[in-house]
């Protein structure tokens, strides 16, 4: 009995022929959440905590998705969006600027953590209610109306690969070049951690800040650069996330996947290869949980059928690991305490 | 050894101001190219402060430093690595979750040109044949936090190697390290200098100076006594130089008046997991009534924790401390200490231990066999821990979850009829006690480090003075902290012991000086007049006023019966006030000393390690060198 | 015994009473509390200026006036027949609405306020309050009277409180990460109970994604006719007795000792496992009563959602590290800072009239700002006590120049 409450949902997947969908979403928020999680890596193995992830994903998304968003309704449109290729360059054009956004979102937290000494879980927290309300302000400002739902046209029509085979079509509908820079930057992030001479040095600077002095590394500047390359992964991660997954709506919120990701850099335990297999497990959990919400609908419901549970369990998973393995954890020793010169 | 015209360091009259003291007092000092050369000296005398001002750590108020020749300024650690000086600190600068090799060359990467990626291969055999060159049982690719604190200085030796540096300083090597590595490290520091690199190295123990180096600089309070050749000396005579002077009884000291004892302590081990050691090991002594016992030794051999330990705050990994003659009917009710019982108050108490007992043990239990137990959690259903309370539920548990302990399981749990006719005065065993109960029962600390445990700086004096009974009758009635009486007393104490500070009462204890918030601490605590008072350093920082009066203070105690446990690093103060001293070595006793037929450098030479009592018969164990002392005692 | 008076420091003056009483620590504390808070929200109005200046500059005045007033009930309307903007009474509902809105908003800022004494950061309460807003529903529609919804709320919040406090006692586990996922992990898990196991009329008929309104005699008593509840006096009280709990009795004081320094905390013999429990529990007793008020409004409740569908977030406890964060985590600087933002945000239909560029997202952006700002106000508290320090310093030259008092006594 209880196997067929476990194999119910799968066998209703099956039939749906879903495949299609569901890949498509895990690719996309695998990358998201690993950006995500990257994002937090670097700026925690800095030396900063950073709660403000949620932000940097809103404010990334939003102002790559309003630059679609200025092309995409511009009267008249002009030809060379409507091919493949225009679109395709305005989504790059989007997603670089919302590594910008993601940098310069940054400064609001290290400013304030490096010079002013303030405690930085609670400056990352009022960042993430401050990100939602700029993004408002400037969708609202510059379309003079007071819904806040951003509305893509770019996709519309043009992009529906012409096949038949419903995997494919479920596959490529959405896919967009932003997917494949997201792959491209988390080789790249893992790559610049793991091998060269700048990730070594930042890790250096949030395990024990005065050994990283004594041997000349400026401290403070790292602490400057960590967490802006972090908040643009984010932003990036953002961005992927609600330019691919989406329907063409968009309310200015990250639905709390920032904080998912800080799930993930506790399963991960700050190294580059577990939060990516951590995050691939997440993202397989919620594209399964939102792909369900399009297809399944049973008869008889029970825990297993229930969206809800798939969503939870990513959670419920990481408040075991937290429980059984906080005394294990392998967090920057000296993340959060804000660094003082004078006492070498 | 070479010629005496290559001095590659000289330091000239160098002098160090911080605010308030000076810490270094026209000090010049020369280093030969090849040469072992140390620096001795007691806790304070400078030694680290010095060789921080040749690192580049600190700037010196006057004086100047040359190096090979010619003047140089030094003002931060690049420099001092430019210039060919490298350091090994007291507190390793290493970065624990790396390997040895990223710590190496972090900071001095071996790279492609673009990019910076690493190539660590390119170095990995040099530093493989250094490790060879100089016998360094070096693993490069484990992690700092698995090796032995010997293999990490071990790569702090190579960090300074692989930067090309030719001064190598250390500060206080041997300090961590266990009698075999500490061979290791001789070993190897005679064969860099026989290579021509130039060794400086801190130190207070006298063999491994008298063993390794080629010459020695004293220091005393700032001001250097003279460079010896080692061959020329002995360590009678440098232990004299270090601490000796003529020791000046500044109080008149009354005959103790000995009494019975007031704390046992017996096989006392305190296991530290950072040094992964255990930093008190076996420890038995007792101190009676109306006597001071002194601890003396060195900064960070053991005292430390056999205080915390006693205290509580420390765990005790195994052994025992009882405390002597303790009013058992102050645990029946803290916040009324001489009320006598009634039947209400013995009901209260009941249902109090009762719900504790529920929430806290079953609770305890339930999680400790959950994660610790777990093959048990099966068979321990949630009924028995229940069925005991259940049992329990009108006696009033005497166990070793609560204030006594008794020895036999039977006696842990009595009817209230039954304890009436308990002695009032029984022995308590300190290590089942909370904080709270330790100092109830009769224990007063004056803590090391004032501003970590004996102050809250940001609160007021009248809330600091009132610490230790702010829970107590006058100072809180039904719960609510009665100010008006909190002022009162912290009055009295500052006019009683004069403790000065801006606003009185209310001033914020950050606001005042070291000495007055040590004022502060010891009149909180000597008021008290607890039979057990443990003072730690009660005068370090302090001026020669005020210590006399602490002094004074500490024996108005001893005479009106108290017994004194006293830790300090001040030779003086030991033979001043003690009336029996215990030498503590790596987290031993070695030595039990009377301060009437010892002298300071007898004191001295227990301290460093060079000779060993045994305790039973009072006589020297011969140690010639550290490897005998494992096979000794 | 005279030559021992003249060694030792000369005796402070009598203060008059108001001297010490403004002396006293605690008083102290408050007044750099809310100065600091005071910075910060004028700081938060000084850029909303600027950024009123950016967009709309002739309307700039009349627009920051607006968001000043319009809580209050005052501010620019058009006159149909000058097309002017004339200032006057708007509205007669703000204020009584404020004040309804507030009152939920009180204690879960201090759900944040209270256990930041120890420096623990309890974001975990948004998990306490769904979960007490959930029972005191469900009790309500079963038919429980008001007292015992909120009664009941407030023991299923404690209960969710005490799982950080325990993992943070016992296993040392940030709080900050475990109040996260528990938040989610209750989110969830209502949802699920709500598919699951909740039956059928106790949904919404129209919109399945909402339990129904509460029952009338589930609802808290009112006061008057405007939507204010008994509900105001009980949050008022548990305010003011946290207030008085932590700055008079002995266990408020062992808390703040501590946070403070808790080495000393423990030196001085105080458990700080027992301490960290019972301080999330609390924490947790309070958000499981503000979730029960914010639902069980007499006049216009709100409707709970209990179903996770896509688009909706957790954000009711975020609204409390807002409050708290301006209330520079004092327990009675809640209620101040609650009636401020409730009167930032009631202004935001107001701004259209004002000028047809400044939208409505103003209000919101003037309230990040503010917390933004709050959230490093340590440097502005540190700013203060430099300052007092200075004068303190100065206060204490004069005094060591002048004659000592004996002297000048012996002369008179």
């Amino acid at each position: 009995m209880i196997q067929t409450m476990i194999f119910q949902p799968v066998t209703l997947a099956m039939q749906a022929g879903d495949w299609g969908n569901l890949l498509f979403y895990f690719l996309v928020y695998s990358v998201g959440f690993v950006l995500g999680a990257f994002g937090g890596m670097y700026s925690e193995c800095s030396g900063i905590i950073n709660i403000a992830l949620e932000g940097s994903m809103v404010i990334g998304a939003f102002f790559g998705l309003f630059i679609d968003f200025i092309f995409g309704t511009m009267d008249p449109m002009p030809a060379f969006l409507t091919t493949r290729g225009g679109a395709e360059l305005v989504i790059f054009l989007g997603a670089l600027v919302a590594i910008v956004t993601g940098v310069l979102f940054s400064f609001l937290l290290t400013f304030v953590s490096n010079k002013l000494k303030a405690d930085q879980t609670i400056v990352g927290t009022a960042m993430n209610t401050l990100a939602t309300a700029i993004c408002s302000i400037v969708f609202t400002y510059y379309t003079q109306k007071d819904s806040l739902e951003v509305r893509n046209n770019l996709f519309v029509t043009e992009l529906t690969p012409d096949t038949d085979n419903v995997f494919f079509k479920q596959l490529a509908s959405n896919m967009n070049c932003s997917l494949v820079l997201g792959i491209i930057v988390i080789a790249l992030l893992w790559f610049i951690m793991d091998r060269t001479r700048f990730g070594l040095r930042l890790r250096a600077c949030g395990e024990n800040p005065a050994a990283a002095d004594s041997v000349g590394i400026n401290v403070t500047r790292m602490r400057y650069i960590g967490p802006a390359i972090g908040s643009a992964a984010a932003a990036l991660g953002g961005y992927i996330i609600f330019s691919c997954a989406r329907t063409n709506v968009w309310t200015i919120t990250a639905l709390g996947y920032g904080f998912l990701v800080l799930a993930i850099e506790i399963l991960g335990n700050w190294h580059a290869t577990s939060i990516f297999f951590a995050s691939l497990l997440f993202g397989f959990f919620t594209s399964f949980s939102n792909v369900f919400t399009a297809t399944i609908t049973s008869t008889s419901p029970n825990v297993f059928t229930i969206r809800s549970t798939y969503a939870m369990l990513p959670y419920l998973l990481a408040f075991l690991i937290l429980l059984f393995f906080s005394k294990r954890s392998h967090a920057p020793k000296s993340e959060g305490i804000p660094y003082d010169k004078s006492s070498r | 050894m070479s010629d005496e015209a290559e001095n590659v360091i000289e330091l000239r009259h160098i002098t160090k101001d911080f605010p308030g003291i000076r810490a270094n007092d026209d000090v010049s000092l020369t280093l030969r190219k090849g040469e072992i050369h140390a620096l001795l000296g007691e806790n304070g005398a400078g030694k680290s402060t010095l060789m921080s001002i040749l690192f580049g750590l600190y700037e010196p108020t006057s004086g100047e430093i040359y190096v090979r020749g010619k003047k140089s300024e030094i003002k931060n650690p690049n420099d001092a690595t430019r210039l060919g000086i490298g350091m090994v600190h007291q507190h390793f600068k290493l970065v624990g979750c790396y390997t040895a090799l990223q710590n190496i060359i972090l900071g001095y990467e071996p790279t492609t040109k673009f990019f910076g990626i690493l190539k660590p291969k390119a170095v990995r055999k040099s530093l493989e044949d250094l490790c060879e060159k100089y016998h360094f049982d070096v693993d490069l690719d484990e992690k700092i936090d698995d090796m032995p604190v010997g293999s990490q200085q071990k790569v702090e030796i190579l960090k300074m190697l692989y930067r090309k540096n030719d001064i190598l300083i250390f500060d206080e090597p041997t300090a961590v390290l266990t009698p075999q590595e500490i061979e290791d490290l001789m070993k190897s520091m005679k064969s860099l200098a026989a290579e021509g690199k130039s060794i400086l190295f801190i130190s207070h123990k006298l063999n491994e100076i008298m063993e390794v180096a080629d010459r020695v600089t004293v220091l005393r309070k700032g001001k250097c006594l003279g460079t010896l050749n080692i061959k020329e000396t002995n360590p009678q005579e440098l232990s004299r130089l270090m601490v000796g002077r003529d020791v000046q009884l500044v109080t008149q000291k009354q005959e103790a008046k000995i009494g019975p004892d007031v704390l046992t302590v017996k096989n006392l081990t305190v296991y530290n997991p950072e040094k992964k050691k255990d930093v008190v090991n076996n420890v038995s002594f007792d101190v009676r009534q109306g006597e001071i016992v002194c601890i003396a030794g060195i900064e960070g051999n053991g005292q430390t924790e056999l205080i915390y330990a006693l205290t509580g705050l420390t765990k005790i990994k195994s052994g025992e401390a009882v405390l002597h003659h303790v009013d058992r009917t102050i645990f029946n009710n803290p916040t009324k200490p001489n009320q006598k019982e009634t039947g209400a108050h013995r009901i209260w108490r009941c249902i109090k231990t009762n719900v504790n007992y529920f929430f806290s043990y079953i609770i305890n239990e339930h999680i400790r066999v959950f994660f610790v137990n777990q093959h048990r959690f099966l068979a321990y259903h949630v009924y028995s821990p229940i069925g005991n309370w259940f049992r329990k539920l009108f006696k009033r548990p005497i166990s070793d979850r609560e204030e006594l302990v008794y020895a036999e399981p039977q006696k842990r749990w009595k009817t209230f009829a039954e304890i009436e006719k308990e002695p009032q005065y029984v022995d308590v065993h300190l290590e089942y006690m909370s904080v709270r109960n330790r100092s109830l029962a009769g224990i007063s600390h004056i803590p090391e480090d004032r501003q970590k445990y004996g102050l809250a700086l940001d609160f007021t004096l009248q809330d600091n003075l009132v610490l230790s009974r702010y829970f107590q009758n006058p100072y809180q009635v039904g719960g609510f902290i009665n100010e008006n009486a909190g002022r009162i007393y912290s009055d009295t104490l500052i006019d009683k012991y004069d403790i000065r500070s801006s606003l009185g009462s209310i001033t914020t204890v950050r606001s005042m000086s070291g000495g007055n918030q040590q004022k502060a601490i010891i009149a909180r605590e000597l008021d008290r007049s607890c039979p057990l008072l443990i003072a730690v350093q009660p005068t370090r920082g302090l001026d020669v006023g005020a210590i006399e009066y602490i002094h004074k203070e500490i024996l108005k105690q001893r005479d009106a019966g108290a017994g004194v446990l006293l830790v300090s690093l001040e030779l003086d103060e030991v033979m001043n006030l003690s009336d029996r001293i215990l030498v503590m070595f790596n987290g031993e006793i070695v030595a039990e000393l009377d301060p009437k037929k010892t002298n300071v450098n007898e004191i001295g030479l227990y301290m460093s390690g060079a000779k060993r009592m045994d305790l039973k018969t009072h006589t020297d164990i011969e140690t010639k060198k550290e490897e005998d002392v494992n096979h000794g005692e | 015994m005279a030559s021992n008076e003249l060694n030792r420091q000369p005796q402070p003056k009598k203060n008059n009473w108001f001297v010490s009483f403004w002396r006293k620590p605690n008083i102290q504390t408050g007044f750099r509390n809310f100065i600091s808070g005071f910075i910060c929200i004028a700081i938060g109005y000084f850029i909303a200026l600027i950024l009123l200046l950016c967009i709309d500059a002739k309307n700039a005045g009349k627009g920051i006036i607006q968001l000043i007033t319009a809580g209050w009930g005052y501010g620019y309307t058009l006159d149909a027949s000058t097309q002017q903007l004339v200032f006057g009474r708007i509205s007669e509902d703000n204020l009584p609405r404020i004040i309804y809105l507030m009152t939920p908003m009180m204690l879960t800022g201090l759900t944040i306020a209270f256990p930041f004494q120890l420096g623990l950061f309890n974001i975990g309460n948004t998990s306490q309050i769904t979960i007490g807003a959930f029972v005191g529903l469900c009790l309500g529609i079963v038919g429980l009277p008001w007292w015992a919804c909120l009664i009941f709320a407030g023991l299923a919040g404690a209960a969710v409180g005490f799982i950080p406090g325990l993992l943070k006692a016992k296993l040392n586990v940030n709080e900050v990460l475990s109040g996260i996922m528990l938040n989610w992990i209750i989110y969830y898990l209502i949802d699920i109970i709500g598919r699951l196991g909740l039956p059928r009329s106790f949904k919404d008929r129209t919109q399945i994604d909402n339990l129904i309104f509460m029952p009338n005699n589930a609802r808290m008593p009112a006061i008057g006719t405007k939507g204010i509840s008994w509900g105001l006096i009980i949050a008022i009280i548990i305010i003011v007795l946290f207030q008085v709990m932590l700055h008079h009795t002995r266990w408020g004081k062992e808390l703040k000792l501590s946070g403070s320094n808790k080495f000393c905390a423990q030196y001085a013999g105080i458990s700080q496992d027992k301490n960290i429990i019972l301080t999330l529990t609390l924490a947790g007793l309070i958000g499981g009563i503000a979730g029960y008020m914010i639902y069980a409004n007499p006049i216009s409740p709100q409707a709970f959602r209990w179903s996770s569908s896509a688009n909706s977030t957790i954000s009711d406890g975020f609204t409390g590290i807002s409050v708290s964060l301006i209330a520079q985590n004092s327990a009675i600087g809640c209620i101040l800072s609650a009636f401020l933002l409730n009167m930032i945000s009631s202004a935001q239909p107001y701004m259209k009239v004002v000028s047809s560029s400044y939208n409505s997202y103003i209000t919101e952006l003037l309230s990040a700002i503010i917390i933004y700002i709050a959230s490093f106000a340590s440097f502005f508290r540190y700013l203060i006590i430099r300052y007092q320090g200075k004068k303190i310093e100065q206060r204490n030259q004069l005094n060591l120049t002048r004659a000592k008092p004996d002297e000048t006594t012996k002369e008179a």
